[in-house]
């Protein structure tokens, strides 16, 4: 189930061949969330997901972050996980009767997860929110990161101690990109992070992940249906359509309008300059 | 360390939003179970043990009483062996003799025992009752005890069969395994009647022959069963004369058995031998519990231990003993019938010399001494017929006849007297009275023929006399005065000497028949030496009294002084090793043993209280003892401990069902509110899992596993059942204080209760930890099912929802 790299020079963290995902009730079959995709996802890559409603990215993000086990089990395909050097066979583990236990195990040590709804404990403070996206984590896992320097690089230093049903919408998904890289995770999943806030967050947001990208070097997939994401902030575009991947690219980073936020400058900024100061820089409409 | 943080951090939101107000009302609902749960509790176990603190100090004080109920004990106020005596010097006055010559029944039981009896209920045992004891040291009673061990068991010879009820021929017939012997080893039949017997005479299809028991019972036996006292009864009321009297000429008592069931028939029994004014004979009633008792009462005399028969040895030396007697016996008789043909010989030579005196007063006339040999020459020759003796030769008939008459009668008067001053010598003068032909007047009044019958007689008796005596009558016609006289010369001779062997053999014979009869004596005794010597030696099979009981139940009124109110179980103290095992056999109830498992003990260790599962309808004290040491022990530990004679019981059953309702209605309560709370944990806490279904499914997003989420929620009902603990003990015991003090100031005063002392109702620790862990428990419980439903809960959905 878990072997060294031999898949070849290419550093990928998921390989998905022919990984389905259907939904039943009973013994009816209600809806194909995936349909045999195949998808190689590289280390480090910031991967946008797009496509319209149903047409299976939320399926695939919950395939990818061990959130649902594929089913049918992908008897001629497989489901590879790679991360630290070591290979982990999804469907050998499903085959094996441990795959619960495993993907429980591998989602606590190496997924961080940025929900649209957020999904933060309102009755704890943005800290301990931040915290506990690592308390489930094996010690080898947890390493990096205080909460508190996420928090400060994350521009949410002073709302630290603030319990987080205080907190507007882009400082929750703020936090929550935060809870996300509190464990260093391998891979964030991030699924439509945006779709409650607005613009000026939006920007903040993406930017978040884009430090996590590149500052943390954290793989990021990102589910979103606006069209222009995958443009600012994603370095590879997947469009699904009826659970499948009906296109598949690489995309060059541009930086297009000026009335548009360079994310990608507004990025370096933050990492360089931090995020206070950038903020205040920030012109919104 | 770390995982006790992550949890006390996801507990958290149990004390925020509107989960706050979810979890206060859940917490509030388990400290108000645990309040009212326990403030029941302890005051239902606070009046429970008030109650018995009431009867307790009640009884130190002496202060209980019957009155009301109008119970009072039978025995107890003026002393246990005062009373004693007093009825068996009733019973004496009643039967009129100091000496024990009128009536004596004698009750034995093989126990004592004392009894609370309610006048209104006595139904005309209460004499018995007060008379139902023999104290021990009784020397007549412990004469007769034994002169009936020895194995002299009165039998009712005039009854041809026994019928024994169908109930005691089941319990017979378990120690009778044969059916030949028992008719001709008891002389007469001995039925067991089942149920067709009930016709009188039974059917004979009913009849079985039962056999087996009665093997050394020289004088039979009389069964102690009620069908046989019945019987016995109805002898008695039809012909009583003969059938007692023939036994008590015989064996000098009159003794019945007769099984507790038939005390009806014996009061009977006893009153009609009382109405009798002209036996003086005793009567011993001894007294069995059933017929097994009675059997075993038989086989005690034949048994050597416990159960088995008795030994082969012990069997010979019975016998032994009894061959010797018989002979010794046989002895006695023929030394008796030695001294009778003795005494015959010497009446023959009285006979013979009064026969003498007639003759020569005959000869006298026929040949007078006066007259020489001459004169018999010039008359006629006369003739004097030895065997004819007055024969009329004389002329002057008539004169003769007279003379003779006179000198006869005055012999024979003389005769008859002798006669009449024995027996035996009347018996060896004759079948028709010897030589007295009939009594004065007849003889007075005789007519000539019969006077001539009269002669006739005398002349025969004559003869036999001579015969007797073995004189030769070859010159049987005397005709000189020279051969009367020699005649009277050789008879006086043999006379003398025939008295002379006829005494001696008398002497003989005398001495032959005392040396029998003391031998029979000896051997009598040796045998009742033996029979005693086995009977100590016997362990009694049933139950002898060994046993030493008090018994204070609780049990229906009207069955109070019933003898069969209650199964009592009676055994043998050698087969109770502990008081344990005393425990089992007795589960209610004051229950006394032995005297020594009381000295190994104490009173209080040995004596098991009252428990709530008695029933209340009244109190009855059974005491029940093998003698009156025992008893007088018995009531040295009760009056030291309070039991006094008067028991409030009317007050006391008042509490009693009081404290009874209220302790189930605790209990009720108590299973009520607990669940009441359990369920309001169930329901919040699953209501919460549902409503908190994106929570969960971040929690497993997180990285938590299924067992994880569901032990937080399992953590959750206990932490509410603990909070409710921690808050609901100390005010349930406020609570409890409060109505404490509040009975307690009602109480006090009341039924003479001055003082309720360090009374408590705070339940002990070990209660409350009961009830705290019961509670926990419980609250753990109810989380379950919401901990089940959120470890299931598929995260993805979870998450969707949100």
């Amino acid at each position: 189930m878990e072997s060294p790299d031999v898949h070849g020079p290419e550093d990928w963290i998921y390989k998905l061949d022919n990984v389905s995902k259907e939904f039943w009730s009973g013994k009816r079959l209600v809806a194909k969330g995936c349909d045999q995709v195949c998808l190689r996802i590289v280390r480090g890559e910031f991967l946008a997901v797009t496509g319209e409603s149903g047409s299976g990215k939320s399926t695939l993000l919950s395939l990818l972050g061990f959130l649902a086990a594929p089913r049918p089990c992908p008897q001629e395909g497989q489901f590879l996980f790679r991360v630290n050097g070591t290979t982990h066979d999804l469907r050998a583990a499903l085959e094996e009767g441990i795959g619960s236990a495993r993907m429980s195990r591998w989602r606590a040590d190496h997924v961080g997860f940025v929900f649209q709804s957020y999904h933060l404990m309102n009755h704890l403070t943005a800290q301990a929110n931040v915290e506990l996206g690592a308390r489930f984590a094996s010690p080898d896992s947890r390493r990096g990161n205080t909460a508190d320097a996420l928090l400060a690089m994350l521009g949410m230093a002073n709302f630290a101690r603030k319990r987080t049903r205080d907190l507007s919408g882009g400082q929750k998904q703020r936090i929550s990109v935060a809870r996300a890289l509190s464990k260093h995770p391998a891979i964030i999943l991030a699924d439509e992070p945006t779709g409650n806030l607005d613009i000026a967050n939006k920007c903040l947001v993406l930017a978040s992940l884009l430090i996590a990208n590149a500052v943390y070097g954290a793989t990021v997939v990102l589910v979103t249906h606006e069209i222009e994401h995958p443009a600012l902030v994603a370095s590879r575009s997947i469009l699904m359509r009826d659970g499948r991947i009906v296109d598949d690219r690489q995309i060059t980073p541009h930086v297009t309008a000026q009335e548009s936020i360079d994310i990608r400058v507004l990025a370096d900024r933050i990492a360089r300059e931090g995020y206070p100061a950038v903020y205040a820089e920030l012109k919104f409409e | 360390m770390r995982a006790n943080a992550n949890t006390s951090v996801l507990l958290g939101g149990m004390c925020h939003g509107y989960r706050r107000w979810m979890t206060l009302f859940n917490t509030l609902s388990i400290t108000l179970s645990v309040v009212l749960a326990v403030s029941v509790m302890a005051v239902s176990m606070g009046i429970r043990r008030y109650v018995d603190e009431i009867v307790r100090k009640k009884a130190a004080a002496g202060a209980v009483r019957v009155n009301r109920a109008g119970w009072r004990p039978v025995g107890w106020e003026a002393g246990f062996e005062e009373n004693l005596r007093l009825a068996d010097e009733q019973l004496r006055r009643r039967c009129r003799s100091d000496e024990y010559l009128g009536y004596n029944l004698w009750w034995r039981s093989e126990s004592h025992y004392l009894m609370l009896e309610h006048p209104r209920e006595r139904r005309g045992l209460g004499t018995f009752t007060r008379l139902g004891n023999t104290f021990v040291g009784d020397p007549e009673a412990k004469r007769v005890s034994e002169y009936c061990l020895a194995g002299s068991w009165i039998s009712t010879d005039d009854a041809d069969e026994i019928v024994l009820s169908s109930e005691t021929a089941r319990k017979l017939s378990r120690w009778l395994p044969s059916s030949d012997a028992v008719t001709d080893l008891v002389g007469r039949t001995v039925w067991l009647a089942l149920p067709e017997a009930a016709q009188s005479p039974p059917a004979a299809s009913a009849r079985v022959k039962v056999a087996g028991v009665f093997d050394y019972l020289r004088d039979g036996a009389c069964m102690a069963a009620p069908g046989v006292i019945q019987k016995m009864h109805a002898r008695v009321l039809a012909n009583a004369n003969a059938m007692w009297d023939e036994t008590y000429s015989r064996l000098g008592y009159v003794v019945a058995g007769f099984s507790s069931g038939s005390e009806t028939n014996i009061f009977a029994l006893f009153n009609e031998l009382c109405s009798r004014p002209d036996s003086s004979y005793p009567l011993l009633c001894w007294r069995v519990r059933d017929c097994t008792s009675a059997w075993f009462a038989v086989k005690g005399v034949l048994t050597g231990s416990k159960g088995e028969v008795l030994s082969e040895e012990a069997r010979s030396r019975v016998r032994g003993t009894e061959k010797e007697l018989a002979g010794a016996e046989v002895l006695l008789a023929e030394a008796e019938l030695a001294l009778e043909r003795a005494d015959a010989s010497q009446g023959a030579g009285v006979e013979m010399e009064q026969w003498l005196l007639a003759f020569e007063a005959d000869a006298e006339q026929v040949f007078p001494k006066t007259i020489t040999g001459d004169r018999n020459a010039s008359e006629a020759t006369p003739c004097l017929d030895v065997r004819g003796v007055c024969t009329p030769l004389c002329e002057d008939r008539q004169a003769q006849r007279m003379s003779l008459r006179r000198r006869v009668s005055g012999v024979w008067e003389a005769r008859f007297g002798i006669a009449r001053k024995g027996a035996r010598k009347k018996q060896v003068s004759g079948q028709d009275g010897g030589l007295a032909p009939g009594t004065r007047e007849e003889r007075a009044s005789a007519s000539d023929e019969e006077w001539a019958q009269l002669l006739t007689n005398l002349q025969r008796q004559a003869s036999q006399c001579i015969d007797a005596m073995q004189i030769d009558l070859s010159a049987s016609s005397l005709t000189s005065r020279a051969a009367v006289d020699g005649f009277v010369a050789a008879v006086k001779s043999k006379t003398e000497i025939h008295k002379g062997v006829a005494q001696q053999e008398h002497e003989d014979a005398m001495t032959r028949r005392d040396q029998a009869a003391a031998r029979v004596r000896s051997l009598a005794r040796k045998k009742k030496e033996i029979a005693r010597e086995i009977i100590a030696g016997t362990q009694w099979g049933f139950p002898t009294g060994v046993l030493c009981r008090v018994d204070v139940r609780l049990s229906g009124a009207n069955t109070l002084c019933s003898f069969s109110a209650e199964a009592r179980r009676d055994i043998p103290a050698s087969d109770v090793s502990s008081l344990d095992e005393f425990n089992r056999l007795y589960p209610k109830g004051y229950v006394l043993c032995s005297p020594r498992i009381w000295d190994d003990l104490g009173f209080d260790a040995a004596a098991q209280r009252p428990t709530d599962s008695w029933r209340i309808d009244a109190i009855y004290a059974y005491l029940y003892f093998r003698d009156l040491p025992c008893a007088e022990k018995a009531r040295g530990y009760l009056d030291g401990v309070g039991f006094q004679t008067h028991m409030p019981i009317d007050d006391f059953k008042g509490i009693l069902s009081l404290v009874r309702v209220v302790i189930w209605g605790a209990q009720a309560l108590f299973a009520t509110i607990m669940f009441a709370g359990a369920l309001g944990i169930a329901v919040t806490l699953y209501a919460e899992a549902d409503a908190e279904a994106a929570e969960v499914g971040l929690l497993k997003a997180l990285g938590a596993s299924s067992r994880r989420v569901g032990g937080l929620f399992l953590l959750k009902g206990t932490v509410i059942g603990g909070i409710g603990v921690v808050v609901g003990v100390p005010l349930a015991m406020f609570v409890s204080k409060i109505v404490e003090r509040t009975v307690a100031g009602a109480v006090v005063g009341v039924a003479g209760i001055e003082d309720v002392g360090g009374m408590s109702f705070a339940p002990g620790a070990t209660a409350i930890l009961a009830i705290s862990a019961a509670v926990v428990a419980l609250s753990s419980a109810a989380a379950l099912f919401p901990a089940v439903l959120a470890a299931r809960r598929d995260p993805q959905v979870a998450l969707r929802d949100e």
